[in-house]
């Protein structure tokens, strides 16, 4: 206990432990009506030398704040927290749409496009990182017509 | 009122009957009874009688992947009533009746555009309705009990004109390749 105590005081000492972490392109998805939930994407990128390892996440925007992954097996989609995710020293981790998020449960507030969302990832030596990301619109895909004039 | 001896009525009845025997979906059609999101009772036989349909599973806690295959869901749905002339129906149903209530699955399909219709029902109705579709559904714990997830099925079944199961289309692939499923299954 006292190397783990020792540990702590080396952490809460160390400068800018949360500036070996970046997350780039990173967004949030703007809330669906009648959702309760949304979900944040980007790029972790570890410049620092050693890995991070990914415990837990915060958020002002949700009530809880999870790292979840998706999977689909068998034509099954399945959604789960994952206990961890791990950000080799000089690398990075996408976390993108089908994939790893960020998951906001039950937003304290829709999310609109425009905003900004703040969350922040905690790894398994106590180190906080913050990061605000922008809200962007839910787009459907492809070509959409709003008026299409189409004669029956 | 005149009152109907009670043999014109069953043969009136046996009639009817008859009738509808000979119309009716074949065999291996699907069906089902559940929750429009208005409250009132849909039936697939009765709403979607003689035109075919797409059908969908998920819930509205789910953040990316059901958003997005309803996207597109509505997207090949105006894309099919452009090139056709003719609209498809489209269901979404919630496998999640204890959060997504009627009115939050009507706002969230709405949200979504092309007349995509939400419905939900009973566990009963639901498991039913699984069954009979061929699709998976299972509720898996979260953190707390308010947070539980669900796994389910992926992808967009295509029901024929007789209600039978011809395929499933896969949210990723391209417009013109779910339109040419489409042109090919109905």
């Amino acid at each position: 206990m006292k190397l783990k105590a020792l540990l702590m005081a080396m952490i809460a000492v160390s400068p800018l432990a949360s500036a070996e972490l970046s997350f780039d392109e990173g967004y949030a998805l703007q809330s669906i009506p009648g959702a309760p939930n949304s979900a944040a994407f980007g790029r972790f990128v570890n410049e620092g030398d050693d890995d991070i390892r990914l415990v837990s996440a915060t958020s002002a925007v949700s009530n809880r704040t999870e790292l979840h992954a998706h999977s689909m097996v068998d034509g099954v989609m399945k959604m789960r927290e994952v206990p961890e995710v791990v950000v080799p020293a000089g690398e990075s981790v996408m976390l993108e749409r089908g994939g790893l998020h960020v998951m906001f449960l039950g937003v304290s507030r829709p999310l609109a496009p425009g905003e900004q969302a703040e969350f922040s990832v905690l790894d398994d030596n106590g180190n906080s990182y913050a990061f605000e990301v922008p809200v962007k619109a839910f787009k459907r895909q492809g070509n959409s017509h709003s008026h299409k004039g189409n004669k029956h | 009122m005149k009152r109907w001896p009670l043999g014109v009525a069953a043969i009136a009845a046996a009639f009817v009957l008859g009738f509808w025997g000979s119309s009716s979906l074949p065999e291996d059609s699907r069906s089902f009874e559940l929750t429009a999101v208005d409250g009132s009772a849909l039936s697939s036989a009765e709403a979607f009688s003689g035109s075919p349909y797409l059908i969908t599973f998920g819930y509205t806690f789910c953040p990316d992947v059901c958003p997005t295959t309803l996207a597109y869901l509505s997207t090949v749905m105006e894309a099919y009533e452009e090139r056709n002339g003719e609209r498809l129906n489209a269901v979404f149903v919630s496998v999640d009746p204890q959060r997504d209530t009627p009115e939050r699955l009507g706002q969230y399909v709405e949200f979504f555009g092309g007349g995509i219709i939400g419905a939900t029902g009973t566990p009963e109705q639901l498991a039913a309705t699984s069954k009979t579709y061929s699709v998976y559904f299972e509720r898996v714990p979260g953190r707390d009990d308010e947070n539980y997830l669900i796994d389910h099925s992926a992808g967009i079944l295509v029901l024929d004109d007789k209600h039978r199961l011809r395929g499933v289309l896969r949210e990723g692939e391209s417009l013109d390749q779910a339109l040419g499923t489409l042109a090919e299954l109905l």
